[in-house]
């Protein structure tokens, strides 16, 4: 059960912005030499459950967006100290991440910054994204995964256009994965736009991505 | 009894004769009139006849003088971006770095095109309305405004990590969210929403809230000088009651995700609630749906007063059907009349 207790003490140090105590905690398990194994382990025992219940605090409403942007930048920031960044899951395929729209990238810093920290690799595609650029950026980076993330209940709607190019121009069925408050308020946009699966914090992207590409090892 | 007799009686914390309706329908002048949103927004007579034909369709309790929350926006210099189907949004924020965040300062509101319109907008639609309707404008809260200004990871990292930065920065926000209130109300404005996501723990912890949100909204509220409802733009009252009770707005525009049978408990006879029907799933109610929402709203937080009825968000997307708007409206018509028989769960 130690692994528990790591994984609340840096659940606890996240959420009360201690760098110093993240950086001891991860310092302690890996390096830059530790080898790709036994980093997903360390995602797994500890760096994942950890981002799971902040996650958890940020949909029962005891957790603040700021404190989950915060916990996310300074856990990737120091994992990004280990010389690279433990990328586990290149062999799987990237997953893209964009916001359609406009520039509230909030929500697209904070799901790549948690699935980053799970070991994913990631393509940023930016924000103000037409679902034409959307689509076109998921497809030059041959992603396994979309994801897209919408502030405006108007740009929800455009995931529809986005399904519909996809499927027009990946060779594969590619899942579409949309997050963001449109979706919170509405749990039956996502279906009704065409999306495979949705997020209601950014934690759930970590989850979403285990269920479709399996853990990043 | 006119709308003025209806929401100020409602704002006493009396009963009037049925729950006033607030209507955010900013964007669906632009449907009456025919016009795309940029053109309609263009100009500020086609602002007041959107309004003031949206008023005789619904009949609704007051008429909106904000035309999209990105006015504030470009008057710092900031673009703004029109959309088809909804409401213009911010560009790029014209304040990255922390050089260009201290070098802000509070814009001239009487050289700024935009705002003059604001201010036209308010002026006749006061002057149209001759006392019987009110006229609300809108400010945006000084800590949710910088979102805009910096962009929002931007903004979160100078909270935790400049402090001095942010002083200054709120110092200018607030300045400038009072000078702009208190111009409507100047213009007109029978009372003003400050809309203020960064007041809701939705958005901020504690620590942020009570060391800059807290002190700079309070700040501005106490220097507006007009009746001011605070409205969360869908962020949760939650936990935070406590303060944003005692905070110095006379009501709260809270969120669907809070129950109006709680709250009401706590802010009966001292602070009005306006809200919470769902902006979202609004878009795909039925006219029967519509009515049930509005049915569970009004019986949460109707009785006694103090409540007026309205969506969670403070703009209503364009999505949503007359057949809604009006199923709303008679439902305050009908069961929203006084007294109103509070909700039961038995």
């Amino acid at each position: 059960m130690v692994a528990k207790d790591e994984s609340t003490r840096l659940q606890q140090a996240l959420l009360g912005l201690d760098r110093a105590s993240v950086a001891a905690l991860v310092r302690g398990s890996i390096d830059a030499d530790t080898d790709a194994g036994e980093r997903a382990r360390f995602v797994d025992r500890v760096v994942s459950p950890a981002l799971f219940r902040i996650g958890e605090g940020w949909e029962r409403g005891t957790v603040a967006l700021s404190q989950v942007y915060m916990a996310g930048r300074i856990l990737d920031g120091a994992l990004r100290e280990l010389a690279e960044p433990p990328v586990l899951g290149c062999d799987r395929g990237p997953i893209a991440v964009g916001v359609l729209g406009d520039r509230h990238t909030l929500g697209k810093a904070l799901v790549i910054s948690v699935l980053r920290c799970g070991g994913y690799e990631i393509i940023d595609l930016g924000g103000g994204l037409t679902p034409e650029r959307f689509v076109q950026g998921a497809l030059d980076a041959d992603a396994r995964i979309v994801m897209a993330s919408v502030l405006m209940f108007n740009r929800a709607l455009e995931v529809s256009r986005v399904r519909s190019l996809l499927d027009r121009g990946a060779h594969r069925r590619t899942p579409l994965v949309v997050g963001g408050a449109p979706f919170v308020q509405d749990p039956t946009l996502a279906d009704r736009v065409g999306a495979d699966a949705w997020g209601r914090s950014a934690a759930d992207a970590l989850r979403i991505a285990r269920e479709l590409l399996g853990p990043a090892t | 009894m006119t709308s003025a007799e209806r929401v100020g009686l409602a704002l006493s914390h009396r009963e009037p004769d049925r729950v006033p309706v607030l209507l955010t329908v900013n964007l669906h002048g632009s449907v009456e009139l025919g016009l795309d949103l940029e053109t309609y927004f263009s100009r500020a007579d086609h602002v007041v006849q959107g309004q003031l034909r949206l008023r005789r369709r619904f009949g609704h309790d007051a008429l909106l003088g904000f035309l999209y929350a990105a006015v504030e926006h470009e008057a710092f210099g900031g673009g703004v971006l029109f959309a088809a189907n909804g409401p213009p949004n911010a560009g790029a924020p014209i304040a990255r770095g922390r050089d260009r965040v201290l070098a802000l300062e509070v814009p001239d509101i009487a050289a700024h095109p935009r705002l003059q319109m604001v201010l036209e907008v308010i002026e006749r639609l006061a002057a149209s309305a001759a006392g019987e309707v009110p006229v609300l404008g809108t400010v945006i809260g000084p800590a949710s405004l910088p979102v805009m200004l910096l962009g929002f990871e931007p903004y979160l990292v100078l909270l935790h990590e400049e402090p001095e930065t942010i002083e200054h920065l709120l110092d200018v926000t607030t300045r400038f969210c009072v000078a702009w209130g208190r111009a409507q109300l100047r213009a007109g404005a029978s009372a003003l929403a400050l809309f203020d996501p960064f007041s809701s723990p939705t958005v901020t912890d504690d620590p942020l809230y009570e060391r800059f949100v807290g002190p700079a909204t309070r700040a501005a509220l106490a220097s507006l000088g007009g009746p001011v409802v605070l409205h969360l733009a869908s962020g949760r009252v939650g936990q935070r009651l406590p303060a944003l009770s005692t905070c110095g707005a006379i009501g709260l525009g809270v969120s669907a995700a809070d129950d109006l049978s709680e709250l009401e408990q706590v802010c009966a006879g001292r602070q009005v609630l306006v809200g919470n029907l769902n902006g979202v799933t609004m878009a795909r109610w039925t006219p029967r749906e519509a009515r049930e929402a509005a049915t569970r709203a009004i019986r949460a937080a109707g009785p006694g007063g103090g409540f007026l009825l309205s969506d969670n968000h403070g703009e209503i997307p364009l999505q949503v059907s007359s057949d809604v708007l009006h199923a709303i409206m008679d439902t305050a018509r009908e069961v929203g009349r006084y007294p109103i028989e509070p909700h039961t769960d038995a």
